[in-house]
């Protein structure tokens, strides 16, 4: 390894173990992620407990160097509101949650950023201003469940090639809760899809 | 759920919705579904997701061929 690149490796680890380093340093208060979640912790279990040993492996520890505040909303979107209006006044350090809570933490706050696990369509729904440059203090991943939804019509077509009638079951409070989201200077028409170059 | 109508139109395929608000609501819509639908998408959302044993188990138990969005669907022990 080359002299130059070595110093910057070193460089940037220490870079890297800095932020946590220093905010060891502080005990009376250890950064805080409020996990907002959407179900139940049964439902949820799997995916939290791959989250918490991520962190873990990242140096942040539960209960060491990092705190989870858990809130489980079990499925009723009315609390979605309060949970994230509890999140913004106990003053968490960054929100994690999915599905159709992103909006109501992101109408909760502007200024705490917001992690979503995962969302269908955040660019139509207004959770964010592009894929590419999602802007604002919300990001996350988006599983592209709209720009496949063709594609697995057509998975389904071959399973089925007679296939004429195809039913979709649909959470209505969901709809109801995206359409209210794109209230915010991005009307019905103004929705876009794909992604940016 | 434009886009999955948008698509099955384009492919010629006539689409039902079932309206679901809450968990209680997934049996009812089966029932309603019977005879009605060939195939079901099932859509990314939490509340379906939370409940995909008990959408699976209806599925099958109507033999209705099934298509979601996430593998866990699928991986699901029923």
């Amino acid at each position: 390894m080359r002299r130059r690149e070595f110093m910057a490796l070193l460089g940037g680890a220490t870079a890297a173990a800095w932020p946590l380093y220093a905010r060891a340093q502080q005990p009376s208060r250890l950064p805080t992620i409020g996990l907002l979640g959407v179900s139940t912790p049964s439902a949820w279990g799997h995916w939290v407990a791959a989250f918490v040993q991520r962190l873990r492996e990242l140096g942040w520890t539960e209960g060491r160097t990092v705190a989870i505040e858990y809130r489980w909303a079990e499925g009723r979107t009315e609390r979605f509101a309060e949970i994230a209006a509890e999140f913004v006044r106990l003053k968490v350090d960054v929100i994690v949650t999915a599905a159709n809570a992103v909006l109501a933490a992101k109408q909760a706050t502007s200024v705490i950023p917001i992690v979503f696990v995962l969302a269908n369509d955040p660019v139509s729904t207004g959770l964010v201003a592009s894929l590419a440059r999602p802007g604002g203090n919300v990001t996350g991943l988006s599983i592209q469940s709209t720009d496949l939804a063709g594609k697995r019509l057509e998975l389904l077509r071959e399973v089925i090639p007679g296939l004429r009638r195809l039913a979709i079951l649909t959470n209505v409070g969901y709809a109801a809760a995206m359409q209210n989201g794109r209230g915010s200077g991005r009307g019905p028409h103004a929705r876009h899809r794909g992604r940016n170059p | 759920m434009g886009e999955v109508q948008a698509a099955a139109r384009t492919l010629g395929i006539e689409v039902v919705t079932l309206e679901i608000r809450r968990a209680e609501d997934i049996a009812p819509a089966f029932e309603a579904l019977k005879g009605r639908g060939q195939a079901l998408y099932v859509p990314s959302d939490a509340i379906l997701f939370s409940n995909r044993i008990r959408i699976i188990t209806l599925a099958l138990g109507a033999r209705l061929p099934m298509i979601a969005v996430l593998r866990e669907y699928v991986e699901a022990e029923v």
